[in-house]
């Protein structure tokens, strides 16, 4: 019995050592097989993927996996792609044995790296492609969980995040999930014979809400839906959030073109069109947006009528974009306020974005006009040749600097720029040198009338409320016809007071929500000098108070003033004439202010005609200032 | 024959009284208003006013008896009515000169009401009125005596308005 016992056991043992063996024979030839077909197998998925790929071992495991280790694809200059330090892939034992096909039904791979800059130059030159070998896919189940992928650091554009992938293909449904920090991707679809239905497109993350559905072809992209922008940092997000809604758009890809033949959303209830032909290499796009503004409701402070852009973008040298373009933007009557704007408009001609020092971004432009109109005047600034340089794109605060030439001499400046609430928070200050002064007509159209070379320092600041600032002084010049004087001239009588010559003229100026106005005004002439302030508040209400000085011997020249003088005390060489202006530019109120020339004519004139001195001065100040 | 033509003369005659009649009913209707407003009978002011309105079709004393009704009201803070009838006084009176007075009492109305914009709007109407020279004066003053018999009084400053009703400071408008 002992004995029977014992020879079953051996025959057990023999049984399952032959197989072992047969097994380890199989695995080996298995192993021996794949190792000699890597090469095939490898040439194979190139050409497939059209891409380079590379696995360093391939090993066979009963019952039915392959395992892969050092997988990578590569894209042009060998720079990798995807690696996958190791994967196992589950292939069909059954169709294996009965077809023999090997058919993968299941991938999985650990701490893959993904390199995003190389991934995005692959699809940017192979887009076309990589949709049609989706759509040729063989339609049967697979799955493709990929773990802890590190998203290789973009160059030198962020950190690298870690996220998980899964793919699930059942027939023609297609579900797929991403997650990589707090950035969540799904998508549910179906895919059949070139034709891919997104039923959801979900991305989410601190900043973004987006669902997209449609329809998508190699030559056609149809999608509807919306995005949900929100500042994370915002504790108002619900007024904050910019709402992209009713997305409707139709892309045509025939590449290296692509036609967004529509583009139309809806950016806090104000419709958006947007029309492109982009080609993608080398990159060019011809772009047109324009939104009709109605009013954006979650942001009261909303300006904004009319937005129409329309630009030539096109890529120069590497990580270079030239831009030709036209940004006009209508500003609503009543949200005008102080700077009653009605229209802006930015023309660039020849502007160079250079990123080859990201995150520092250079800026250089042919040309910028800045043209804006009101309901009374319209403005126009150009710069030539202008330079800036933008540190820290990555960095919520950025610093930037800038050059150009500005009529007839220079304009710079540095400055930051951040985004609170999606709305640029800009501060800068700046400084203008040898500047011809009556070229700034376009400026202010005062200046048409000013000569000389004016220097200044500005300060520009949009948060927490709009302030421009500064103080500017023009040496060696003369004002020619200027209205006041011109306007002096004939309440004195003294025509040579249209043009005054001028060793130095300087004011500060500042412009806010109150208004406009020009403080601490100086101008020192061999004749005469003028100083005070001038204030245009909201709704051309002006506040002012000038205080002239003239030279007798220059008043002597005036048939007005002749009789006057002779009311002067002898000993005086400055005869005073202070005002004050107030109420509506077009009609403004005028008081005579206190000083020694009117306390003299006072005593000077008696009490009963005083009344018709009165008269007489206030229909010659409103006939001038009605001429004018 | 005869008969017709004093049938006529009847009717013409009847024309003629009732027009006549109606006239000096609104010159009593206005007078009536005024006597009440000397004997500092406000309401029936208010009666008489009311009836200048029904009964002026040529709009000899509408202005007056308008802006009447509207001091009334303003006096009795009932703000909506008044706030009405100064609207519809400025609207067919533009000219008046009483405008000033009407915007001032209209601005008072506003901010009881809490209506920032329109309360700014009137202030730039009133600014925007009147254009001064002050050469040797310090201020331009101008008084009204108002159809319900309040003395108004208007003084223009270079840098301010005031507004007084019967002799007290009501408002001040700072350019």
């Amino acid at each position: 019995m002992a004995n029977l016992k014992n020879k079953s056991f051996i025959k057990i043992k023999a049984l399952f050592f032959i197989c072992f063996a047969i097994s380890l024979i199989l695995i080996i030839s298995a192993n021996i097989i794949l190792a000699s077909n890597k090469d095939v197998l490898i040439k194979n998925l190139n050409h497939n993927l059209f891409k380079q790929v590379d696995a360093e071992n391939i090993f066979y495991l009963p019952p039915n996996f392959i395992i892969i280790r050092k997988f990578s694809v590569s894209g042009s200059g060998d720079k990798k792609i995807l690696s996958l330090p190791f994967s196992i892939a589950f292939f069909s034992l059954p169709e294996f044995i009965s077809k023999k096909h090997l058919r993968i039904f299941s991938i999985y791979s650990d701490r893959a790296v993904l390199d995003p800059n190389t991934l995005a130059d692959f699809l940017k030159d192979d887009f076309n492609r990589v949709l049609e070998l989706l759509f040729k896919l063989p339609r049967q189940d697979f799955k493709l969980n990929l773990r802890q992928i590190t998203a290789g650091v973009l160059e030198n554009r962020g950190y690298p995040a870690k996220g998980n992938f899964y793919l699930r293909i059942s027939k023609d449904k297609v579900s797929l999930s991403a997650k990589a920090g707090d950035n969540n991707l799904a998508l549910n679809g179906k895919i059949s014979q070139n034709l891919f239905i997104a039923d959801n497109l979900k991305f989410k993350n601190q900043n973004i809400d987006c669902q997209l559905k449609g329809k998508l072809k190699p030559s056609l992209a149809q999608l509807q839906g919306f995005i949900i922008l929100s500042d994370p940092a915002s504790k108002r997000k619900d007024q904050t959030s910019i709402f992209i809604l009713d997305i409707d758009s139709s892309i045509k890809f025939d590449f290296p073109k692509v036609e967004v033949e529509r583009l139309n959303f809806s950016i806090n209830n104000n419709p958006v069109r947007l029309t492109a032909d982009i080609s993608i290499s080398p990159f060019s796009c011809l772009l047109r947006i324009v939104s009709d503004f109605r009013s954006l409701e979650t942001s009261k402070k909303s300006e904004l009528k009319n937005i129409e852009f329309s630009a030539k973008l096109s890529s120069a040298a590497k990580n270079s974009l030239t831009a030709d373009g036209k940004l006009n933007i209508d500003v609503l009557e009543h949200n005008r306020g102080s700077l009653p704007i009605d229209e802006l408009e930015l023309t660039l001609k020849n502007l160079l974005l250079n990123f080859n020092e990201f995150p520092i971004l250079r800026i250089k432009a042919e040309a910028i006009n800045l043209f804006s109109r009101t309901n009374t005047n319209a403005y126009n600034i150009d710069l030539t040749n202008f330079r800036g340089k933008l540190d820290s794109l990555n960095q919520p605060l950025r610093r930037f600097k800038f050059t150009s030439s500005f009529y007839g001499g220079l304009i710079f400046g540095k400055g930051s720029l951040k985004m609170l609430d999606f709305i640029p928070v800009v501060q800068t200050v700046a400084a203008m040198k040898d500047i011809d002064s009556n070229r700034l007509d376009g400026v202010l159209v005062h200046f048409s009338k000013t000569y000389g070379k004016l220097s200044s320092q500005m300060y520009l600041s949009s948060y927490p409320e709009p302030v421009f600032q500064g103080r500017m002084n023009i040496k060696n010049g003369y004002l020619n016809n200027f209205e006041f004087l011109k306007w002096l001239a004939n309440l004195f009588g003294i025509p040579s007071l249209k043009k005054i010559d001028f060793n130095t003229a300087s004011a500060s100026f500042k412009a806010d929500k109150e208004g406009v106005g020009m403080y601490d005004m100086n101008l020192d002439s061999k004749d005469m000098e003028i100083k005070g302030f001038f204030k245009l508040k909201e709704g051309d209400f002006v506040a002012s108070k000038i205080f002239l000085s003239f030279r007798k011997a220059l008043l002597q020249k005036s048939a007005k003033f002749k009789p006057l003088l002779r009311l002067l005390d002898k000993n005086q060489d400055l005869v005073k004439f202070n005002f004050q202006l107030s109420g509506k530019l077009s009609g403004m109120n005028f008081k005579w202010l206190e000083s020694e020339f009117k306390e003299d004519l006072r005593k000077g004139i008696p009490n009963f005609a005083k009344k018709g001195f009165e008269v007489k001065i206030s229909k010659a100040i409103e006939s001038i200032a009605a001429e004018n | 024959m005869l008969r017709n033509k004093f049938v006529l003369l009847l009717g013409v005659l009847f024309l003629l009284f009732t027009v006549l009649g109606k006239a000096g009913a609104q010159r009593q209707d206005y007078q009536l208003a005024k006597d009440a407003v000397k004997n500092g009978d406000k309401e029936f002011a208010l009666m008489h006013f009311s009836s200048v309105l029904k009964n002026d079709p040529d709009q000899n004393h509408r202005q007056e008896a308008l802006f009447g009704m509207a001091e009334y009201y303003y006096l009795a803070r009932d703000f909506p009515d008044s706030f009405g009838s100064l609207n519809e006084f400025l609207e067919n009176y533009p000219d008046s000169k009483l405008r000033p007075v009407a915007l001032f009492l209209l601005l008072e109305i506003s901010e009881n009401f809490n209506n920032d914009s329109l309360s700014k709007n009137i202030e730039k109407q009133i600014m925007d009125l009147k254009r001064i020279f002050l050469v040797f004066k310090e201020a331009q003053e101008y008084s009204f005596k108002s159809p319900l018999g309040l003395d108004y009084k208007l003084i223009y400053y270079i840098d301010k308005i005031e507004f007084f009703i019967d002799g007290q400071l009501k408002k001040q408008i700072l350019y």
